[in-house]
């Protein structure tokens, strides 16, 4: 012990004396680096030398291998941009670490690259280096693993049709369509799934979940209005998205019942009075409100509905809304979730209110998009605006902006937009702009 | 209950023949029942949210909350004699009361997330020994409790038998507690009968 302690003393002594931190990544090949013939330098200059692969496996899954991966090493994950396709780890061995940089770009149609890049370092300096060691190999070989004998949607599609009886196979199956991006496939497997197995509650809501990130809510209300029992989540869940909808009546016909029979039941109450609102019913609105911030004062509905009191003051809901009681209204269902609803009223206010309420709109519409990854909409909507943006100082919607070019991987302006927002004033994270570079 | 602590939630559970479960009248304190008419088997659940560094240390000997990770523990517990049931984690996700989904994360992720940052710089780029000590320490003790403490990727339980374990989740930034949300397993899986149905555990009773 007494020996390793004085080893490590001298090691850092000499690290920090004259070596100081010794790094080394893939660009600086060493010898037996030299004798890998995988090893190449990316087409992406600042990614140095890297190994790779490439795979026929849908973005999300390949992702989630690689992750995988990473555990299967015991490697830490320390960064990741999902959107770009980059994961950053390592692990640390006493004082000296490995950084272990991966990129998952589209090579081809249906095909992604995976490119690993190791980074050496040490405070230590080569003593320290010398208890590191370079992962590339072995974590390609771990993702290779992990994804090794994944069944393509056609294999799931015939184990699915070799035993229809088998529920986790077309649950496989959806989840493969889901994330290789054929959501018309999944909703289709699901409907097959739902004819086969009435009573799954799992898959019904996941279904309806679908259908409203989809923008279907009318679709949605359909697969839950088979629900089988009298499940009061499933009605509460229904009534949500009747107020989606635009569909308040129906909302209240499921809702009055629910907070009749049980008057202690919050959510029931909180949601009745925001279909009564949505329907122009201010007197029932106004009553379940206070009732809500009676019953639960310290309950977030209760905080919630204060909000809803001071819109209703301004008197009921009519359409077209008025500018500013729909930004407010807005504010309020993006709160709340129900953000299809709001993106409805956002868009429309984006199209014709003048400043300041359309900037506001602007800045409620975008959050919206970037959460839906609607990174197209995004540049639609911002990019003929970015040269006022610069003159205002409105760097957080230039940086909105550059998240959509990176969703939309034009890596070039995704960092010429990301300097603009710095500029501009808004605190822009480092991390992001140090992994755009890996794509120059 | 005052805010931050520990938050105990016991369900007692009868699986039903139809694929339903509903809340029954017994609501007392924390405790909630749910029956159904038919079946006589039964599990027995509790959820004990874990959201403030206190409990947090007392849990997990590491304050997981300071790094935006709550956790559920989950306790289940079946009672009957010749029924077993079975479960997916990745079926498990926290509803808030705005009906926001929050799906677990993977245990090793959240284990990723807590060694993050150790010190000034990131964890696998060390700035000197004694950071790299503090490192080592916390991967050990981190193994030991957070990963250890997580509940499997499949769980059956077989008649008699009772698993614990815990389900870790990283809020939305404009969540501040979980107290108010529902954890949700959106399916358990009663072998014997092949039904499947789904269970829903409030964090907190209503305020």
């Amino acid at each position: 012990m007494k020996k390793i302690l004085t080893l490590a003393a001298l090691a850092f002594l000499s690290g920090t004396s004259s070596l100081g931190l010794a790094q080394t990544d893939a660009s600086k090949p060493t010898q037996a680096d030299a004798q890998d013939s995988a090893k190449y330098h990316s087409k992406y200059k600042a990614r140095g030398n890297v190994h790779s692969i490439v795979l026929a496996l849908p973005f999300s899954v390949i992702y989630t291998g690689v992750t995988q991966a990473f555990a299967k090493l015991e490697l830490t994950i320390n960064y990741e941009e999902q959107t770009l396709g980059y994961i950053e780890g390592g692990r640390s061995r006493g004082v000296s670490g490995e950084v272990i940089q991966v990129w998952i770009d589209p090579e081809a149609k249906d095909q992604y690259r995976v490119e690993v890049r190791n980074i050496r370092l040490s405070r230590m300096g080569l003593l320290g280096f010398a208890a590191t060691k370079d992962w590339s190999k072995e974590l390609l070989a771990a993702i290779n693993n992990e994804l090794a004998g994944r069944p393509t949607v056609a294999q799931l599609q015939s184990a699915v049709e070799g035993n229809p009886a088998d529920i986790d196979a077309r649950r496989k199956l959806i989840e493969a369509q889901v994330a290789g991006g054929q959501l018309d496939a999944a909703v289709d497997t699901y409907r097959a799934l739902l004819a086969r197995f009435t009573a799954s509650h799992l898959d019904r809501v996941n279904l309806a979940d679908l259908l409203i990130s989809r923008g279907q809510p009318d679709q949605a209300i359909e697969v839950l209005k088979q629900a089988q029992g009298a499940d009061p989540e499933v009605t509460l869940q229904l009534a949500r998205i009747y107020i989606i909808a635009e569909r308040g009546a129906e909302a209240m016909d499921l809702l009055t019942p629910l907070a009749q029979k049980n008057s202690a039941d919050l959510k029931a109450r909180y949601q009745m009075a925001r279909a009564a609102y949505l329907t122009g019913d201010v007197p029932t609105s106004k009553a379940n409100f206070a009732s809500v911030i009676e019953q639960a004062p310290q309950h977030p509905f209760a905080e919630q509905s204060k909000l809803w009191l001071r819109l209703l003051e301004t008197g009921p809901i009519k359409k077209p809304l008025e500018t500013k009681t729909a930004l407010s209204l807005c504010e309020m269902l993006i709160k709340e979730k129900l953000d299809l609803l709001a993106q409805r009223y956002l868009e429309s206010i984006v199209g014709s209110a003048s400043e300041p309420e359309r900037g506001q709109a602007t800045r409620l519409l975008v959050t919206i998009y970037q959460s839906q990854r609607q990174y197209a909409a995004i540049a639609r909507l911002l990019e003929p605006q970015v040269e006022q943006f610069k003159k205002d100082k409105q760097g957080e919607l230039i940086y909105f902006l550059a998240l959509s070019q990176c969703g939309l991987r034009n890596f070039k302006p995704a960092l010429e937009y990301l300097k603009a927002a710095k500029k501009a004033g808004y605190k822009t994270p480092k991390e992001l702009e140090n992994v755009l570079k890996g794509y120059q | 209950m005052a805010r931050g602590c520990l938050i105990i939630t016991q369900l007692v559970l009868l699986a039903s023949l139809t694929a339903t479960v509903q809340l029954a009248a017994h609501e007392s304190s924390a405790d909630i029942q749910i029956e159904s008419s038919s079946n006589k088997e039964s599990l027995t659940g509790s959820v004990r949210l874990v959201e403030t560094k206190q409990e947090s240390e007392k849990v997990f000997q590491h304050d997981i909350v300071s790094r935006g990770v709550f956790a559920v523990i989950l306790t289940l517990a079946n009672q009957s004699k010749d029924s077993g049931y079975s479960l997916q984690r990745s079926n498990i996700t926290v509803r808030t009361e705005f009906d926001a989904q929050i799906a677990s994360l993977e245990p090793q992720r959240a284990y990723d997330r807590l060694m993050w940052k150790i010190g000034s710089g990131p964890a696998f780029a060390e700035a000197g020994i004694v950071r790299a000590i503090a490192e080592g320490s916390r991967k050990k003790k981190l193994q030991k409790s957070v990963l250890a403490a997580a509940i499997g990727a499949n769980v059956t339980l077989t008649p008699g038998d009772e698993i614990e374990g815990a389900l870790f989740f990283v809020p939305p930034k404009d969540t501040k507690t979980l107290r108010f949300s529902t954890l949700v397993v959106g399916e358990i899986i009663n072998q014997k009968s092949g039904e499947r149905f789904p269970l829903r555990f409030p964090l907190a009773t209503q305020q």
